[in-house]
């Protein structure tokens, strides 16, 4: 497994870590506020934790839709909680100019899944020096990942992940296939489920993504027990006002439930680990 | 911690590892090309009176290692770009600089300067704060002049700085 460290722990190791935080960096108090709280509960579960928010929602489904306080602002305030709060950050990135900004602050950089195969984003974040996250495209096989990781090899990167965020399923829906996870984690690269974004119906509002956001718990669940190398889901403290992915999010309140639950899962599923 | 009247020059050593290792990466992709020039380039290229918004500058040596990175919130461009005399003028700027490795050494944020297009200087008449990523250095002053493409920055009095020294105890531990 091609292991790498992330703040204090080594992400690929056989204990799941979490990637926890809102979709939309909203305004810097909630940022805080949501690190915060977030902060608290995984010190009291004792779970390996990186906080993400994104500073641009750059692929909305409506042109009107909120996206974010931009690059500079949004890793200045990323930064700032990563450096108090003594937790890793992360957050998407879109093109190679904002990589050479976030690299100064953010802890793991993310490939959002529309832009999972642009080599030149691969090739700026792999030159970065930071860990590199690719969320796999809805529109790819398992098997499809091969040419993403081998970009990243290319250009000298050995310290990244793929993260699964379901398929996609006819028209506005997903599927995600939990046997995806097993193949793609025998290709020795460390391997993420985002649970919220799997269960996305994209479009299935009209102008607005829908989803199944009560679903998220279940498709984490499942992926726990199948065997991967950390969670991501989206949390917030009031789902229903988020400012992007509502349908979405986990609320803020329910989150230590889920959490564990998931741990006992995983605690259950593999003794040795 | 003593007020200190002062000019402060980093110059970055060159690695010869890592020029070898940026070398291969730039002959896989057969480009050899310095993104640094055609930033440059690009920006020669934008009207007088033009205004930019959160203009990221990244600089890089020869061999493509990152030197130098600047961020500009809001640009004018105030002169003609055919004279030597192009000049940007920006507001909230943030100027990192880079070691050997990669890692960033200081970061200083500025509340407004001009950049001179073609000599790749910023020169700050604004209040400069300067810190070092170890957590042991900090300077404030009343100006600068940055050379992007080195990474080499002097800071114009008056100007103070925090140097944090190692307790004794610490040295002897060493």
């Amino acid at each position: 497994m091609n292991t790498f460290e992330l703040g204090n722990f080594t992400v690929g190791c056989g204990d799941p870590f979490f990637i926890l935080g809102p979709c939309g960096l909203e305004d810097e108090d909630f940022a805080w506020r949501m690190a915060r709280a977030l902060k608290e509960i995984a010190d009291r579960l004792e779970i390996k934790f990186v906080f993400k928010a994104s500073y641009d929602k750059a692929n909305r489904t409506s042109v009107d839709s909120y996206r974010g306080p931009g690059v500079q602002e949004g890793c200045r305030i990323l930064g700032e909680i990563g450096q108090n709060l003594g937790v890793p950050v992360t957050t998407d990135v879109h093109n190679p100019e904002e990589i050479e900004v976030a690299a100064t602050s953010i802890d793991l950089l993310q490939i959002p899944a529309f832009l999972c195969r642009q080599t030149d984003l691969l090739a700026a974040a792999a030159r970065s020096g930071r860990p590199v996250n690719v969320k796999k495209g809805q529109f790819l096989a398992p098997w499809d990942i091969d040419p993403i990781l081998g970009k990243l090899r290319h250009f000298d990167c050995n310290h990244f992940a793929i993260t699964e965020r379901g398929t996609t399923f006819g028209y506005n829906n997903l599927v995600a296939d939990m046997r995806s996870l097993p193949w793609m984690r025998e290709k020795g690269v460390p391997v993420i489920f985002d649970a919220t974004h799997s269960v996305q119906r994209p479009g299935g509002l009209g102008g607005t993504t829908g989803g199944d956001g009560e679903l998220a718990p279940v498709l984490a669940r499942s992926a726990i027990a199948a065997g991967v190398d950390g969670v991501f889901m989206e949390v917030h403290e009031n789902p229903a006002k988020a400012l992007s992915d509502g349908p979405n999010q986990i609320p803020l309140d329910q989150i230590e439930n889920v959490l564990t639950r998931l741990l006992a899962i995983h605690r259950a599923a593999h003794p040795k680990s | 911690m003593k007020p200190l009247l002062l000019i402060l020059i980093f110059i970055l050593p060159s690695c010869q590892e890592e020029e070898k290792r940026v070398r291969s990466t730039m002959q896989k992709e057969g480009n050899t090309e310095n993104p640094s020039e055609k930033k440059k380039e690009s920006l020669l290229n934008v009207p007088a009176g033009a205004v930019i918004e959160d203009l990221i500058l990244p600089y890089y040596d020869d061999d493509q290692k990152k030197v130098s990175l600047l961020t500009i919130e809001e640009v004018t461009v105030a002169d003609d770009r055919r004279t030597d005399k192009t000049i940007l003028k920006g507001e909230n700027l943030k100027v990192w600089l880079f070691d050997e490795e990669g890692a960033i050494r200081t970061t200083t944020i500025i509340s407004s300067a001009d950049y001179l297009v073609n000599k790749e200087q910023l020169v700050a008449k604004s209040e400069v704060l300067m810190v070092g990523s170890d957590g042991k250095f900090a300077a404030k002053s009343k100006g600068g002049i940055f050379s992007l493409t080195t990474g080499q920055a002097i800071l114009l009095g008056p100007a103070t700085a925090q140097f944090k020294i190692p307790q004794k105890k610490d040295i002897k531990a060493q």
